[in-house]
């Protein structure tokens, strides 16, 4: 036994009140936090087994009155309805009107006017909460309802994903001026970058009508954080089919970008502009700004425009650069630029595709070009391999697309 | 008192002052982030209920995602999973399962049920993984590759798929993980949110047990039917809706969990992909992109989505839960040590100055020092040194705020999104909470002390296992009172087919690797014979051989007695067994498949160890047994097979092998 151990009891003690007060706190919140979490799991379950009944046998009358009836004649089967049945109801609207088009949607809004969401959806608006009002926002669009713009811009603005809800909801209305409004909205104040909900929105707003956009972009895109100059670029790809006449300038400047991946972006961008000669001849011979290029994924995406664009200007350059390529993946991507222009078999000689890439000239190999050795001890150029393995893809690729093919096999298609 | 005992005693107080002020400290930062969590839980609970009015499979800008899934012997599960990962909802994903050198009929499945031929072309990338022995396209199914290469662990599994894919995004996911369907969907939320600066998303791992499996989906949640399980349930609650989301509120997420975790490709390459030498990759891979992009002063988030589920099924007996909590314990230190240059540097933000050392500090430490606050505080008190309030203190710092804590984790779920809708269930849940800390919580403390002694040994034993699998034994569960640390879903055979999955199986037990044995003891036939399915008992009886622990064949009726779940019964039909084959006693080696078998040899003081061996006369009796198919190869005209069921045999007791010496801590 430790002699006058009390010494050393006495300098730590702990006081019993203290302890005492401790084991009273402690009982207490587990004690509510028993409660709260029982009553809250008691609460739920009642819930669901109260409704669950009650939504089959509203999606059930829905269905029946959407597609069974000539009139749903929501307005009065609303009428009918408790409290309980009008909040299930409008979320199975939620989930259907995200799926359905054209008159079955058309059918639903009509419900959801019936449910009074319209009014609710611009009282929130103008009296609600950011989340009243993002909600409110995404109910307009479902319900392809615009209230005034007078409210948008007042209530709206406030965050980038108001103003991309904001700009949806004209979209999906397809209100007049919507291109200049949409654009004002989504790109007020600059946005450091969208979410892919704004990109969306932001190509969907510019299909209708690019002009704004691309005025926007000429006159602002260098001010831009480079975040959001790819995004623009982004979008500008997938709206050449409705570019017609729009100064484009911005695009080619942005090939010389200090930042790779908004170059790399122009370039995306680029690909599917390979019909416009004007452009095209801004461009200019496409192998010189390539070789020039430090970064790999750059090169990449020129290779990959140079590609879709394919004529002989285009595939002569890729030809140059297949000799001089020396990144793996880069050099992947140009075997999957020319494949559609050489075939699975490769360069062919009667074409003028010689010299073939990959064998050097004179001196040898290019530097980075020295031949690898593959799994059988053999030299392999690097882009042949690369060559190979685009050619082997690219035929499961039509393999697996093949229906008819699938048939035959018995195979049965995801 | 004499200048010894003086010194001793202040030495004892110190102790104990120092674990009790040491739990204060610690619980205060648990129930802070606890508290934070709950913001953390409302806003998401916010954002998952507002779905902006777009579709996402009409929109050409979602990122693409490749599911990673690394594969190491899962003949048995891998077809129904990758059918079930090819059935996602989401608009743009590719499936890179990479075939890590298993030597069961994992490939062979794949190659027949979807159509794969082989790629007639060399890999024009440098990989950072082991071999690549060929690369599979699905005649079929597009967005399938299966890679086969050399077996190097699941870090290099992965490297393999990361590399091979050219998919903004990749999600690294257990081959026997279960997601939900919108599970990928919702994952990859931040990247649709702030698609420049999200850089990694976790999702929740929820435990599988006793849930209803069909068709790749969990239909039913169930809590599981015994204790053990259960309790995880609660300590990966408590570990993803509190601790996670806490961590996240914080801007310090240092974890996500492998089963279940959403990248950027290029900056996981850009790291050089996940690191081989260590056993907590999905701990590592996060840290490490704390670090780098911090370096590079990049603006970033990790981001945590409690919504999205995949399910795993975690162990259900002690021996083989603590081998996961000591490599998962070793693990944490290696990544802990190796991340030690962040430790309190402002440059790392909030990781560095706060998170990554409280995280050493409760997770690392605190089961250590809590296990030795209950040897020293119990003998203090009664030495006299201490009053007994001290002790209750204590008690009331580890158990009673343990339990608060745990009940903390089973009130955000029901608040949030209440997967376990039953009151009922929810009241075994806070009971759970309860019992982890009466027993299973000391026991944790021993585990710790353990893992961290085979860490400062540099024990080896563990990386040679974790080479031969990962599917199963590696994956840690998570946390005893702990937030945040690793959760890398303890997955064992959650069949995702149409047959209803139940329980956890102890396929962990048997998922030995033969690669070791064929390299090093020329046992060729191993590889050839575990093409062939369900040969259950060869690969028991070779993870017992490779352990060497000494020990003997008992006949018992209980099959869970021994080692692993099953044993031995003698038959004439090799059909009443798993598998189509048997072993057979026989003194000539060559009797059976392959060249050579397993023996019973003495060691010098006379224990028993099983063996392989091509030489029979090492062994008892000159003989040895040998796997076969037919009967009557051997001496007599039977063998044993391996069974989970004794009945199969002849009467109604089996051999099982029990160890007799204390083997690695928990047998």
């Amino acid at each position: 036994m430790i002699a006058d151990p009390s010494s050393a009891t006495t300098a730590v003690a702990i006081p019993p009140v203290a302890l005492t007060a401790a084991v009273v706190v402690l009982a207490a919140s587990l004690a509510a936090v028993v409660i709260v979490t029982l009553g809250y799991s008691l609460r739920s379950d009642r819930r669901r087994r109260r409704r669950t009944p009650i939504r089959a046998d509203l999606r059930s009358e829905l269905l029946d009155r959407l597609y069974g009836r000539d009139e749903p004649a929501w307005d009065e089967w609303v009428a009918t309805l408790s409290t309980t049945e009008r909040d299930e109801l409008e979320s199975l609207l939620d989930v259907y009107l995200r799926e359905l088009r054209g008159r079955d949607a058309d059918s639903l809004a009509e419900l959801g006017v019936a449910l009074g969401i319209d009014e609710r959806a611009r009282r929130d608006i103008a009296d609600g909460g950011y989340w009243e009002r993002i909600h409110a926002l995404v109910w307009l669009a479902l319900l392809r309802d615009a209230p005034d713009r007078s409210l948008l811009e007042t209530h709206c603005r406030e965050t980038p994903r108001e103003r991309a809800a904001a700009a949806r909801v004209l979209y999906a209305a397809e209100t007049t001026d919507l291109a200049t409004t949409g654009i004002d909205l989504l790109l007020e104040a600059e946005p450091r970058s969208f979410s892919v909900f704004g990109i969306d929105t932001l190509y969907r707003v510019s299909e209708t009508d690019p002009a704004p956009l691309f005025e926007r972009a000429a006159a602002d895109f260098e001010t831009w954080d480079p975040a959001l100059q790819q995004q623009v670029l982004l979008v500008t790809r997938h709206l050449h089919t409705v570019v017609g006449g729009a100064d484009l300038s911005w695009v080619i400047g942005a090939l010389s970008n200090t930042e790779p991946r908004v170059r790399s972006a122009a370039w995306r961008a680029l690909d599917a502009y390979g019909w416009n000669r004007g452009l095209r001849a801004d461009i200019g011979a496409g192998s010189d700004r390539i070789a020039d290029e430090p970064a790999p994924s750059v090169r990449a995406s020129a290779y990959r425009a140079l590609g879709a664009w394919g004529d002989t200007e285009a595939v002569t350059a890729l030809r140059a650069a297949a000799e001089a390529e020396t990144d793996d993946r880069a050099r992947v991507a140009l075997a999957r630029a020319l494949f559609p222009h050489w075939g699975p078999d490769g360069p062919d000689p009667g074409r003028g595709d010689i010299p073939a890439p990959g064998r050097g000239g004179p001196d040898g190999p290019a530097p980075g070009r020295e031949n690898a050795v593959g799994s059988d001890g053999d030299a392999v150029d690097p882009f042949d391999a690369a060559w190979r393995w685009t050619s082997e893809h690219a035929r499961f690729d039509r393999l697996a697309r093949d229906i008819s093919g699938a048939r035959t096999r018995g195979v049965t298609r995801r | 008192m004499t200048a010894l005992e003086s010194i001793g005693t202040t030495l004892v107080v110190a102790s104990g002052v120092l674990i009790v002020t040491y739990y204060l400290l610690i619980n205060a930062g648990y129930l802070l982030i606890h508290v934070l969590a709950l913001f953390e839980l409302r806003d998401n609970v916010r954002e998952s209920e507002w779905t902006p009015s777009f579709r996402a499979f009409d929109s050409p800008f979602y990122p693409g995602v490749a599911m990673v899934v690394p594969a190491y012997n899962e003949a048995a599960t891998i077809v129904e999973s990758v059918r079930s990962m090819l059935s996602l909802n989401y608009p743009d994903q590719e499936i890179v399962v990479v075939n890590d050198g298993s030597t069961d009929a994992t490939l062979a499945r794949l190659r027949e049920a979807y159509d794969l031929e082989l790629v007639d072309a060399e890999v024009p990338y440098d990989v950072p993984a082991e071999p690549i022995r060929g690369v599979y396209r699905s005649r079929t199914h597009e967005d399938l590759l299966v890679v086969d290469k050399e077996n190097g662990g699941k870090s290099d599994a992965l490297n393999a798929g990361v590399w091979l894919t050219e998919q903004t995004l990749f999600c690294a996911v257990d081959a026997d993980t279960v997601l939900d369907r919108n599970a990928l969907l919702q994952v990859v939320k931040p990247f649709l949110e702030e698609p420049e600066r999200a850089v990694a998303s976790g999702g929740t791992i929820r435990v599988a047990n006793n849930c209803v499996v069909e068709d790749g989906e969990v239909q039913e949640v169930h809590l599981p039917e015994t204790g053990l399980p259960g309790i995880q349930v609660m300590e990966y609650l408590r570990a993803f809706y509190s601790g996670r989301l806490g961590l996240a509120r914080l801007k310090g997420l240092i974890l996500i969990s492998g089963a279940f975790g959403v990248f950027r490709t290029d900056r996981v390459r850009e790291i050089g992909g996940y690191r081989h030498d260590t056993i907590t990759e999905d701990f590592d891979v996060v840290v490490r992109l704390h670090e780098y992009l911090s370096d590079e002063d990049v603006d970033y988030t990790v981001d945590f989505i409690p919504e999205p589920v995949a399910w795993t099924e975690v162990p259900d007996t002690l021996r083989t839960l603590g081998r996961q909590r000591r490599r998962w314990y070793r693990g944490m230190m290696e990544t802990v040590v190796a991340s030690r240059r962040m430790f309190f540097r402002r440059a790392y933000g909030r990781v560095g100055t706060v998170i990554l050392p409280f995280f050493t500090a409760a997770e690392a430490l605190g089961p250590l020092i809590e296990g030795f606050g209950y040897v020293l505080l119990p003998i203090a008190w009664y030495l006299g040194i201490l009053n007994i309030e001290f002790f209750l203190t204590f008690l009331l710092l580890t158990v009673g705020a343990g339990i608060f804590l745990s009940w903390f984790g089973v009130l955000s779920e029901v608040w949030s999104y209440n997967r376990y809708e039953s009151p009922w269930d929810v009241l075994r849940l806070l009971w759970y909470g309860v019992l982890e800390n009466f027993g299973y919580r000391q026991w944790k403390t021993i585990v710790a002390w353990h893992g961290l002694i085979e860490y400062l040994r540099g024990d080896q034993s563990w990386g040679v296992m974790e080479r031969r699998g990962f599917g199963t034994d590696d994956e840690a569960a998570p946390p005893s009172a702990a937030p945040g640390a690793t959760v890398t879903a303890g997955a064992t055979a959650a069949t995702a087919g149409t047959e209803t999955a139940r329980s956890a199986a102890t396929a962990t037990d048997e998922t030995a690797a033969t690669d070791r044995t064929a390299a090093n003891s020329g046992f060729v036939w191993i590889d050839w014979l575990t093409e062939a399915s369900d040969t259950d008992g060869l690969r028991w009886l070779d993870r017992i051989a490779t352990e060497e622990a000494p020990g003997r064949f008992a006949p018992v009726t209980d099959p869970t007695v021994g080692a692993g779940d099953g044993g031995f019964v003698w038959t004439r039909d090799f059909a009443d067994g798993v598998g189509d084959g048997g072993f057979v006693w026989t003194t000539d080696p060559s009797d059976g498949a392959g060249d050579g078998g397993f023996v019973l040899a003495p060691d010098a003081d006379g224990a028993l160890r099983l063996i392989e061996t091509t030489a029979f006369t090492d062994g008892v009796g000159d003989g040895g047994f040998v796997w076969t198919t037919d009967p009557t190869v051997g001496a007599g005209d039977g063998g044993f097979v391996w069974t989970r069921e004794f009945a199969d045999g002849a009467g109604d007791e089996g051999l099982v092998w029990v160890v007799d010496a204390f083997g690695d801590g928990d047998d």
